[in-house]
């Protein structure tokens, strides 16, 4: 039996598209788009539950009367309404203390700035949280085509995945395998790239022990997966981090 | 500055409607949007200040209704502005598991059949959701998203009857696609 989760997560699967913009919002609840325009509006609007909740609830159409606990008090306006206005210009002598104290809060500033920069970079030597490393697909790595080495230090390791000529695909489907055991290790859901064109995968050092491992990207278009590209990568023994 | 000092009828009225509705739109945006509070209270008073530039305007039932165009489209170019903010870099925590299953190689997990077959079955359901016709499979993706029948009526623009006429079809269709594995949670009762 398929379990409620799995029918959702196959449904979002299926949703694609940009969210409607927010005219194209406005006219499609209003009935003012064509057929045609309506029905691609619907079908992106479907993709973005948060838009359709938006159109579900009623706009306020009673305001809060005088002893309504909604009803603002003229306290409280007077100080909304102070700060929707720009402050006054104001003059003279006010300016004058204004010119001192901007001047004594700017040299505190860049002394409290100096003394940050110090103390984070002071914490920040000793240990690197994570790194990046570039992979590139087997078969494109030069004429001996060895597993790319890890090389990326830190507690973690970003390992970013540029689709070369493959960005044909709306969603893709990534997956670490284990070369000496020849099994899956993780895989994501089909997910659609960023605008770079690229994945980056964020993974704890302690996931990856020594030995050889293969990102495999899987291009996902409607019904249809294909294994398109291997990112082979070595993690040299280094003894314990 | 967009909101002059002194007092007149236009501020008068703007005071009124601020102190009615500010509360109100407020919490709007925090049940339909989804918003925190302080983001519902920053959108309502973006919304107060477009109102009041242009006000003069509209009367009476126009001058709501102008005023709900302002909240809605202020708060429709935050979520998209957010979302495509959010698309432009990819980056995927293996850790979340969000966006995808790890099996720690020290820890047994179900064997190579199990998961072929699982990816095999989601395949199948893919399959049969993307092959309904768009206006059953819309439907049907809400009734899954859990919003309810008139819920998806308003948001589909279509009347109640006909959400429910599309999802028994739909389901009737996914049933005779996927046999018994088709039939919707709760179809079990």
């Amino acid at each position: 039996m398929i379990t409620k989760s799995e029918w959702q997560s196959v449904s979002h699967q299926l949703k694609a598209g940009d969210p409607p913009t927010a005219e194209e919002m406005l006219a499609y609840s209003r009935g003012e788009l064509s057929a045609e325009e309506e029905a691609r509006v619907r079908e992106r609007l479907v993709s973005h539950p948060d838009l359709v909740r938006t159109m579900t609830e009623p706009f306020p159409s009673e305001g809060a009367e005088p002893g309504d606990p909604d009803f603002m008090s003229d306290e409280e306006f007077a100080t909304h309404w102070a700060s929707l206005r720009n402050p006054i210009p104001r003059r003279g002598r006010v300016l004058h203390f204004w010119h001192y104290s901007t001047a004594i809060a700017a040299t505190l500033a860049i002394v409290l700035g100096t003394l940050l920069w110090q103390a984070n970079s002071r914490v920040a030597q000793p240990r690197v949280v994570w790194e990046q490393q570039v992979l590139f697909p087997d078969g494109r790595r030069g004429p001996q085509n060895e597993p790319a080495t890890l090389t990326a230090q830190g507690e973690s390791v970003l390992l970013v995945i540029p689709l070369i000529g493959q960005s044909h695909f709306d969603r893709y489907r990534l997956e670490i395998l284990n070369v000496a055991s020849n099994r899956s290790i993780w895989t994501s859901d089909a997910l659609r790239p960023g605008a770079d064109e690229a994945f980056a995968i964020l993974v704890p050092r302690r996931f990856l022990g020594p030995g050889t491992y293969q990102i495999v990207v899987h291009g996902v278009s409607g019904t249809r997966e294909e294994r398109l590209a291997t990112y082979s990568l070595r993690v040299p023994n280094l003894g314990v981090r | 500055m967009r909101i002059p000092d002194g007092a007149s009828d236009r501020n008068d009225r703007f005071k009124l409607l601020y102190q009615k509705y500010y509360w109100r739109i407020v919490r709007f945006y925090v049940r339909a949007f989804r918003f925190s509070e302080e983001d519902g209270e920053e959108l309502a008073q973006e919304a107060f200040i477009r109102f009041y530039e242009a006000m003069d305007e509209y009367r009476g039932d126009a001058e709501w209704a102008f005023f709900e165009t302002i909240a809605r489209n202020v708060a429709y170019n935050r979520i998209r502005g957010q979302k495509t903010k959010k698309r432009s870099v990819r980056t995927v925590d293996i850790d979340d598991p969000e966006v995808g299953r790890h099996e720690p190689p020290t820890l047994a997990g179900p064997d190579y059949a199990e998961r072929e077959e699982a990816a095999s079955r989601r395949k199948r359901v893919y399959d049969a959701i993307a092959e309904l016709p768009p206006g059953q499979r819309e439907c049907l993706q809400l009734w899954l998203d859990d919003f309810k029948y008139d819920e998806i009526a308003t948001a589909l623009r279509i009347s109640m009857d006909a959400v429910k006429s599309r999802l028994r079809d739909a389901k009737k269709l996914l049933r005779a696609r996927l046999g018994d594995e088709g039939t919707l949670p709760e179809d079990e009762t």
